[in-house]
């Protein structure tokens, strides 16, 4: 039985009316990245910070590594590193200068020279915050995260804004953290992220814990069984008929593209045949694939992740 | 051990940013050398006698009497020459006022057939003619005393207040430039980079590891002391490389002050970048703030003669007593304790300063230690 590393209950946030964290429970065990995946607003962020101790909850209460994160915030902050939404470093300081800031902050902190080499900064170490790209900017982030030795790692959409490249470089890095066997804790909008690097996932809307499993238990519990991807090629779709179609358990149109959930793949392909013919419309490209967390977090919520 | 290294790294990226950023780098260095020489040729010229001309007309023993008294003064550099060529002088500012000795003045004065006249010619909207014309009528009088043989009533001894030192006039400017100086580092550049950190989530970030606020705080204080020491030994090497500056008549109670002056400054700029919004609001406010504490600490230009609601706002600018604390101090070499109250309300400036800024982080960040 694997230690917990992070035990969050009930967690509450408000803002005025708003509630921005609505009862959010989670448990992170030892060497397991967990993804909180959500829209932007989805209140992420706020529970992760809760859950670090920066942020003080209304109601609820979040211990790191047995320790309570907003009472002993000694202990687990000797404990945990944080790389924050978007990397906020001071901009006229150099990468070596602000490692070796933060490493005095530390018991034991990792060599700095060994931070540079294994995020591949020693090229930049003179270099000023203010002109690194936005890979190397959450390479650094991440370096600055691990200086302390952490055991328990918060990533807070650590791959937000960077090109395809950099964030599968960035992927690599975060599952060596995980060989490492730190537990890791890890907020994002992609469910393509969520599916590779994730463990486990929570699928978090208005605040709200709205499921929560590996990948594929919430695939196999929430998503249909495939998701067919039509182009009508600018044609109207009429969606109230496209929902009827045999095997058919969720319709979607978005830039021209249709997307139908199915429970039964070789009826649902049947009728969508025979719409087309009737309708005489130009089926220039049909998909069939197995479902993913996108379809899981619309058939969860009824809106697409990035809407 | 780990504290000591977290104070060094924190001290260094303090002081990094400050010198690290230009416009802050030019208004804590550059600025005061400059005002120094600014400031210092208004005051002074070359030379501390006041230029006039004189007219000769007369020739005889009573103008020789009068440019006898001129020189004996030590007050007046004299040019003599015709009426015409002085008053377009005059008129140019390289002279004060002009002196016209008529023709016949001796004999007038020999005689005493009636009272003589010579005529004073002054620029009414020059302060300094003003002043030459005074002083030029006040030695005419004495000798027209002299010249009757009256016995003066009054006499008048002039004692200058005890400096240690002698002084010149780039002395009496230097505790108005370092005031303005450690005002500048600590009010205008602490809070608009701290405002900045706050904005940019900098010090959120930092604030997220064990960094307590006691070393935060600590290094923010090192590190301006530091850049104070570097202003201090700038602003006295160039003062007396370049203007004979001297150095203080109390060097270690006058670097004490210097010290604490640079704190309360500190303790105020912490105040406004942790109570403003962002640094676009710390900015104006700091720089208004700081004009005040110049301009209305008797800093940067003495303010005696200013109305009495002035007079009284100078009362509440600690700037005001660090002024006095490093005349008092600095150029009259007295020790630290001579100087009280001045030390009082500099403290207190500083100790409400760190008071009120670690309340407002403690409010925006949930922070360790």
């Amino acid at each position: 039985m694997r230690s917990i590393m992070i035990e969050a209950q009930n967690l509450v946030k408000r803002y005025g009316e708003t509630t921005a964290v609505d009862g959010v429970s989670l448990q992170v065990h030892a060497g397991e990245i967990l993804g909180l995946l959500g829209p932007n607003g989805a209140g992420k962020t706020t529970a992760i910070e809760m859950m670090e101790g920066l942020r003080a909850p209304d109601s609820g209460t979040c211990r790191i590594c047995g320790f309570d994160s907003l009472r002993q915030t000694g202990q687990v902050r000797e404990r945990i590193g944080i790389a924050l939404q978007s990397a906020r470093l001071p901009e006229v300081t150099r990468v070596l200068e602000v490692l070796q800031l933060y490493a005095s902050f530390y018991p034991d902190p990792m060599p700095v020279g060994d931070l540079l080499r294994q995020f591949n900064l020693e090229e930049k170490a003179r270099t000023y915050c203010l002109d690194l790209s936005g890979g190397q900017r959450q390479r650094l982030a991440i370096a600055l995260a691990l200086v302390g030795r952490p055991e328990v790692v918060f990533l807070d959409e650590p791959t937000t804004g960077l090109d395809p490249q950099a964030r599968h470089a960035l992927w690599d890095v975060i599952l060596g953290l995980k060989e490492e066997g730190r537990s890791i804790i890890m907020s994002t909008h992609y469910m393509e992220e969520a599916e590779k690097l994730c463990d486990r996932v929570a699928v978090m809307d208005h605040g709200k814990v709205l499921a929560e499993g590996t990948p594929r238990e919430l695939i196999r519990q929430h998503g249909p069984e495939a998701a067919l991807e039509l182009d009508l090629n600018g044609a109207p779709a009429d969606l109230a008929e496209l929902s009827r179609i045999a095997g058919v358990t969720g319709v979607k149109s978005e830039d021209g593209l249709v997307l139908l959930h199915t429970a039964n793949s070789p009826a649902t392909l049947m009728g969508v045949a025979a719409y087309a013919q009737e309708r005489n419309l130009p089926l220039s490209d049909l998909k069939t694939r197995q479902a993913t967390m996108e379809d899981v977090f619309m058939a969860l919520t009824g809106r697409r992740l990035r809407d | 051990m780990r504290t000591y290294n977290a104070l060094k790294q924190m001290t260094l990226f303090h002081f990094r940013l400050t010198m690290r950023n230009k416009i802050g780098f030019f208004f804590n260095l550059v600025m005061p050398i400059l005002f120094l020489m600014v400031f210092g040729s208004m005051y002074s010229g070359s030379s501390s006698e006041i230029a006039i001309g004189l007219v000769d007309q007369d020739g005889g023993p009573a103008a020789q009497m009068v440019r006898q008294a001129l020189d004996q003064s030590g007050l007046y550099k004299v040019t003599t020459g015709e009426e015409a060529g002085l008053l377009k002088k005059l008129d140019m500012g390289s002279l004060r006022a002009v002196l016209v000795l008529p023709s016949g003045l001796s004999e007038q004065m020999a005689t005493r057939q009636a009272p003589a006249t010579v005529v004073i010619r002054w620029d009414s909207v020059s302060q300094s003619s003003s002043a030459a014309r005074a002083g030029l009528e006040y030695l005419l009088r004495g000798i027209e005393a002299d010249a009757r043989g009256a016995a003066p009533l009054l006499q008048v001894q002039v004692t200058e207040l005890e400096a240690g030192t002698r002084v010149n006039i780039y002395d009496f400017m230097m505790p108005g430039m370092l005031t303005y100086m450690l005002l500048n580092a600590g009010v205008v550049s602490v809070a608009i980079s701290l405002a900045y950190q706050r904005q940019t989530g900098t010090m959120r970030h930092m604030f997220s590891t064990p960094l307590s606020m006691r070393v935060w705080m600590s290094g923010r204080v090192l590190a301006n002391l530091v850049l104070s020491l570097l202003q201090i030994a700038l602003i006295w090497a160039f003062g007396m490389v370049l203007f004979d500056v001297h150095l203080p008549s109390n060097p270690g109670g006058t670097l004490l002050l210097l010290f604490l002056c640079a704190v309360a400054g500190l303790g105020m700029g912490m105040a406004i970048g942790t109570l403003t919004r962002n640094a676009d609001a710390a900015q104006p406010i700091a720089l208004v703030i700081a004009m005040a504490l110049t301009f209305l600490g008797n800093a940067m230009m003495p303010l005696d003669n200013a109305p009495q609601i002035v007079q009284a706002l100078m009362k509440l600018m600690p700037s005001f007593y660090m002024t006095h604390a490093l005349q008092v101090v600095m150029m009259k070499g007295q020790s630290l304790i001579s100087v009280p109250f001045d030390l009082l309300v500099l403290a207190a400036t500083a100790g409400a300063g760190f008071l009120l800024a670690g309340w407002r982080l403690r409010k925006l960040f949930v922070i360790h230690g």
